[in-house]
């Protein structure tokens, strides 16, 4: 035994891959130490594990389980035997201590990564709300689910997903409440993932959705006050290593309209929110689509001063308004994606350039009519409304189509166009759950709860999800 | 299922790039603003006038201000034909653009027109092709219909807004009754009774309404009800009749009082009485007085010979113009003939209305009540 | 896997179904047939197929998870029940195809004046093809999600045509002497009630689905309170005249009403077209469904998604076979004598069958 240890331990200091073996003697017995200085907190090492070692002082023989029990002052230790697991331990982030005579050896977690402090959500930004995010480690975010929910029947999952990468994946729920067939489809699901490396939790939800469906099935969310609420609803999240944003399943449409904050605030504010935000979903996606339909299809829709008016602001315009309207949308979107990634110093500047300059240069140069720009630039900010953003990033790419729908065919395209997109979304689901579930099939309370999103009236949990514990109280 | 999804993808594809076969945009089009219908001056046929919207600044002058929505001016066109289908093709012939006519405000017939051939061919137009609203209104004008499109008005931007806001307004303060297309239809296809049309003109430079034009049951011109009549007409034609008249105070005779008389409820009741169609008119009115001319004190034993007064003189105008209407049109113009044939559906079959009109019997009953006196304390005690 | 739907999304299919295109040309059958007295005509109607609701769903329920072609298998035998559900196939797929081509028909002289008929027939069946193939499910949500809006905007142009109705024109309300008329047009309104027989492929679960026939009977009367308010609304606007002289009377009295108020919605025949289209589309989804769950009935061993494209692809052809309106109209009064059939004759047969053999058991 002692020589495959030492054995194995030359082995994994010719690789290259950053090794370091520390020899070390106490009361005349050889003690090793193994570790890669990258990923361990060194500082730990050598005041719980070396100083503690050397500084022994007793007389009696040193076995690995009297280091383990009495010597060592690191908190999580470990006995194995197999030598061939050292690898995995070491790139883990855990140290070795082998001994030549002993037949077991100890491992000692010392992992210290570089992460950073708990900061404010970036994307779900709100007014009143809890400002403590996810941030890249999973034990932070865990720490932050297990603060809130105190309740013991809080289990936490952990699993390894990734061939390369091993990353750390833990499956967060409560147990009398959750139900169990969706826990066990998304559990089956995580177990037949094999790939080489899970970087960020969007691969975790690809591989958790169905193949070709637009609408986002899976919802994700930075926030950790959301997730802990979600918990309680009975839903199950997925909280991936070295991704801040975790996931939640099962997850409705009207769950993407709805941001955290709704039901920490007043109960009138909340109805109007919700509705102002599914009105500017719509208008997001058909205002610049029914622009397309008044103008070119069927202006008798409109009064006829307004006919006269729109007709004169597009008497120097030299496209045509399906083109108009599809090259607007296009510059918006480059707007949209060049903003992202301007650094700092210029961004604001630049910001003002495009909007501004852009938007007004174009209506005197006679490119587009003004009419034009305001509707692209109200679509847009409209889309900024909605809370979730994996919504909003379909709806960018929807609206093309129901321009295009709308240019061919008048306002008979445009209700086409509209309802294929709601055949798609009826007809999606997420874990078995229908995607449009409280209103088809409906269930009035659950609106009412959904509008509402009053703690004091709502007794009960959503009911499509068929929860063990149906109450609240 | 790979090939299905691809042949899909080129015919969806093909569809959006040679499709389109609707495709108009607004401004390439020729917005027609009113359109007005006449005879031909030289000869047979049709003439058709009204006004084009003119878009935007013309390119080259204000360069800071191309593309603001500013309210447009217009220009006149004129078209000659044999008939309307000739005629339009001859107008088709001089326009640039398509022709777009869902923005149209009012069809004005002109006194001619209206007289001879007479207006239910063009009705019948309207209503049935594609492209146009049956909800215009139709108005009669006592000029030729070039001459009103042509000329120049200080109050508006164009003859057709000016038309359709004149007739709007009046009709929201009880004066007129305009009738759409769709309603004149209505009435054109219950033979044997004739209908009232707003007759207008031009008058010191703006539009203004003369009065109604009476139509025959066949939509042509009979005569015209003049000014100082309509607002009895209105009282068994419209629903918010409203009548301002300075009366003669009966207590004081030099002093007139001005009152404002408003229609309550209208009932029409027909009978048949010995083989004689007799109709029993039951206005309740309501009145207020608006102002005196005079400073003079009254007391409440005025108010009674006042309504007496205001009931007599409206019974007094209302059977005149029903005895015009016997007399000299020869035609039911207010609608009596939908009341006797939902009250005797049977008798209604086998008379000629038209024939039996002028032998009817009519009765009025007027019923007012002085409701206020605005807010003056002309009452003392 | 037999898929069930709740009893709200049943009875918001059957509204798409029956009102889809019965009310186009309702007015005008009820005043050529029966005059200003036809709401007595339509209460009659009403009553008969609240009756009529109430047959169909007890055999329905009584046959619990099975659809049509099974249990007349039980009841009758194989060679009889496959002349009946292939009876109930030739139907829905005639009715589905002449009424998406009188559709576009209209669509074609009100709206679009320049496309081709083909073009907005493809669109429409290729967006129904792809509806079907997510089967019954999602098709009971999308009627409960658009009959919604459908009543919500049934109810708006209602309360818009009221503001401009004259009540002269809906009077004579009765006249005795014409009730022998109004007895004798019942026979000419049965069109906009048939779509019942929509239910004999949806199965029924006894859990989930209680109460359904109550749930069905009072949908059915509620269809009959829309339509006479609707043939009111209609007929106090334009009066008698009008409305047998024209096509299409609500597309053409919506066109030809102005309601000044309303600034942006005056053009009220558009907002009339988006209810219109949205309810025959759910309508004719439901009944493509139903032609493809019958033919696999039938046939089980050729698979779903090609008979859906064989079906699609038949009734697409059918539509574009009649050569002019007129043709069309004729073919769909000859369809509805046929859907007198399996509407009314068909159901009642089976279900005086179902209470015989129930007798015999006990």
């Amino acid at each position: 035994m002692k020589n495959n240890f030492i054995k194995k331990m030359n082995e994994l200091n010719k690789k290259n891959i950053g090794v370091y073996v520390r020899k070390l003697l106490a009361l005349d017995k050889e003690v090793y130490l193994l570790y890669i200085p990258l990923i361990v907190d060194r500082k730990s090492i050598s005041e719980n594990i070396i100083k503690p070692i050397l500084e022994y002082p007793e007389n009696s023989r040193l076995t690995m389980k009297k280091l383990a029990e009495a010597v060592i002052f690191a908190d999580e230790v470990e006995f194995d035997s197999d030598e061939e697991k050292f690898e995995g331990y070491l790139l883990e982030g855990k140290t070795i201590i082998l001994s030549p005579n002993e037949g077991d050896y100890l491992v000692v977690d010392v992992l210290k990564r570089e992460k950073r402090n708990v900061e404010s959500p970036e994307v779900e930004t709100g007014i009143k709300s809890p400002r403590d995010a996810f941030t890249e480690s999973i034990e932070t975010n865990l720490s932050l689910i297990r603060y809130r929910i105190k309740d013991p029947a809080l289990r936490i999952e952990s699993m390894s997903i990734g061939r390369r990468t091993k990353t750390k994946v833990a499956v967060v729920y409560i147990k009398d409440i959750v139900n169990t067939d969706y826990l066990n489809q998304i559990k089956d699901q995580l177990n037949r993932i094999e790939i080489d490396g899970i970087l960020e939790s969007g691969y975790i939800e690809k591989y958790l959705s169905d193949k070709k469906k637009i609408f986002p099935q899976i919802g994700t969310s930075e926030r950790s006050d959301s997730v802990a609420g979600k918990l309680l609803d009975g839903k199950v999240a997925i909280i991936v290593d070295g991704s801040n944003f975790a996931l939640i399943a099962p997850r409705t449409f009207l769950e993407f309209l709805d941001s955290g904050d709704d039901h920490y605030g007043n109960t009138y504010i909340s109805v109007f929110v919700s509705i102002l935000r599914f009105i500017a979903l719509l208008l997001t996606l058909t205002l610049s689509a029914l622009y397309v339909t008044v103008v070119a299809y069927h202006p008798d829709i409109l009064p006829s001063q307004y006919i006269l008016s729109l007709a004169n602001s597009r008497v120097a315009v030299p496209v045509n308004a399906v083109l108009e309207a599809l090259l607007m949308e296009f510059v918006v979107e480059l707007l949209r994606e060049s903003n992202t990634r301007l650094p700092r110093q210029i961004g604001p500047s630049i910001g003002i350039v495009g909007t501004i300059v852009i938007g007004q240069a174009a209506v005197s140069a006679g490119l587009v009519s003004p009419l034009m720009v305001i509707i692209v630039s109200l679509s847009s900010m409209a889309s900024f409304a909605l809370p979730d953003y994996s919504l909003v990033n379909i709806t960018r790419l929807l609206k093309f189509f129901m321009i295009l729908c709308a240019g061919v065919f008048g306002l008979f395209g445009f209700i086409m166009g509209y309802t294929f997109l709601v055949v798609v979304l009826v007809s999606t689901y997420s874990v078995g759950i229908p995607y449009t579930a409280p209103l088809a099939p409906f269930s009035l309370k659950d609106i009412k709860d959904f509008l509402l999103a009053d703690i004091v009236t709502n007794k009960d949990r959503p009911s499509y999800i068929d929860a063990k514990d149906k109450t609240k109280r | 299922m790979k090939k299905y999804r691809l042949f899909f993808i080129i015919l969806i594809i093909s569809l959006i790039l040679t499709g389109c076969w609707d495709y108009n945009d607004i401004n390439k089009r020729n917005i027609t603003l009113s359109v007005g219908v006449d005879n031909a001056h030289n000869g047979k046929g049709v003439e058709f006038s009204g006004e084009n919207a003119r878009l935007g600044p013309s390119k080259g002058h204000d360069g800071g201000q191309i593309g603001s929505a500013s309210i447009s001016s217009s220009f006149t066109f004129v078209s000659n034909g044999k008939d309307f289908e000739e005629a339009r093709a001859n107008y088709n012939k001089n326009i640039p653009l398509n022709d777009f006519s869902g923005a149209t405000r009012a069809v004005v017939f002109s006194k001619e027109y209206a007289k001879n051939p007479g207006i239910d061919s063009y009705i019948n137009r309207v209503i049935n092709l594609f492209g146009y609203r049956s909800a215009l209104l139709i108005a009669v004008s006592d000029i030729p219909t070039n001459e009103l499109f042509n000329a120049k008005i200080k109050n508006d931007i164009s003859i057709g807004h000016a038309v359709e806001d004149t007739l709007r307004h009046l009709s929201e303060e009880g004066d007129l009754v305009y009738k759409t297309i769709y309603e004149a239809n209505s009435d054109i296809l219950l033979e044997d009774v004739g209908y009232l049309i707003p007759y207008i003109g031009i008058r010191d430079s703006s539009i203004s309404v003369l009065g109604y034009a009476v139509m025959s049951n066949d939509s042509r011109l009979i005569d015209i009800i003049k000014l100082n009549e309509m607002s009895t007409a209105n009282l068994l034609l419209s629903k918010n009749a409203v009548q301002r008249k300075s009366y003669k105070c009966p207590a004081h005779p030099m002093q007139d009082i001005s009152v404002k008389t408003s229609l309550k409820r209208r009932k029409i009741k027909t009978s048949i009485v010995n083989d004689s169609i007799n109709i029993n008119i039951d206005l309740n009115l309501k009145s207020e007085i608006q102002y005196p001319y005079h400073y003079l004190s009254h007391n409440k034993n005025d108010i009674e010979p006042l309504e007496k007064s205001i009931e007599d003189k409206i019974q007094e105008d209302v059977l005149n113009i029903i005895k015009k209407s016997q007399e000299e049109f020869k035609i039911d113009c207010f609608d009596f003939a939908r009341y006797f044939r939902v009250q005797n559906p049977e008798v209604y079959k086998k008379i000629s209305w038209k024939e039996e009109y002028p032998n009817i019997k009519f009765t009025v009953k007027v019923k007012t009540k002085l409701v206020n006196t605005n807010l003056l304390e002309i009452y003392q005690e | 896997m037999k898929q069930y739907l709740t009893n709200r999304q049943i009875t918001l299919l059957l509204f798409a179904v029956m009102v889809g295109y019965g009310i186009v040309n309702l007015p005008k059958n009820i005043v050529e047939s029966s005059g200003t007295g036809g709401w007595i005509t339509l209460i009659i109607n009403t009553l008969f197929f609240m009756f009529m609701a109430y047959v169909i769903t007890y055999i329905q329920f009584n046959n619990e998870n099975k659809i049509l072609y099974e249990y007349t298998r039980e009841l009758y035998g194989k060679y009889i029940s496959t002349i009946i559900t292939t009876l109930y196939i030739l139907y829905f797929m005639l009715i589905a195809s002449l009424i998406l081509r009188m559709y576009s028909e209209v669509l074609k002289l009100i709206f679009l004046n320049n496309t081709p008929i083909w073009a907005t027939l493809l669109v429409f069946y290729f967006v129904a093809m792809f509806a079907v193939s997510k089967k019954l499910h999602a098709i009971g949500r999308l009627a409960e999600i658009y009959s919604l809006f459908v009543i919500a905007g049934y109810l708006f142009i209602i309360c818009i045509m009221f503001t401009k109705a004259k009540l002269i024109n809906i009077q004579p309300f009765f006249e005795s002497s014409q009730v022998s008329k109004y007895l004798k047009s019942t026979l000419n309104l049965i069109f906009p009630y048939l779509g019942m027989e929509v239910i004999f492929f949806i199965p029924l679960n006894k859990n989930n689905n209680r109460n359904i026939s109550k749930n069905v009977i009072f949908t059915i009367l509620c269809i009959g309170v829309l339509y006479i308010i609707i043939f009111e609304s209609v007929l106090s606007i334009g009066g008698i005249e009008n409305i047998t002289n024209q096509k299409a009377i609500i597309f053409e009295t919506l066109r030809g009403l102005d309601v000044y108020k309303l600034e942006a919605l005056r053009r009220l025949d558009g907002l009339y077209l988006i209810f219109s289209t949205m309810n025959l589309f759910t309508s004719s989804c439901v009944f493509l469904y139903g032609t493809t769950t019958l033919i696999n009935e039938i046939l089980p061993k050729i698979k779903t998604k090609c008979i859906l494209l064989v079906v699609t692809i038949v009734e697409y052809i059918i539509s574009l076979l009649p050569r002019s309106v007129m043709e069309t109209e004729s073919a769909i009064k000859k369809t509805s004598k046929l859907g007198m059939i399996c509407g009314i004759v068909i159901p009642i047969i089976m279900f005086i069958t179902m209470k015989v053999k129930k007798n015999e058991k006990v």
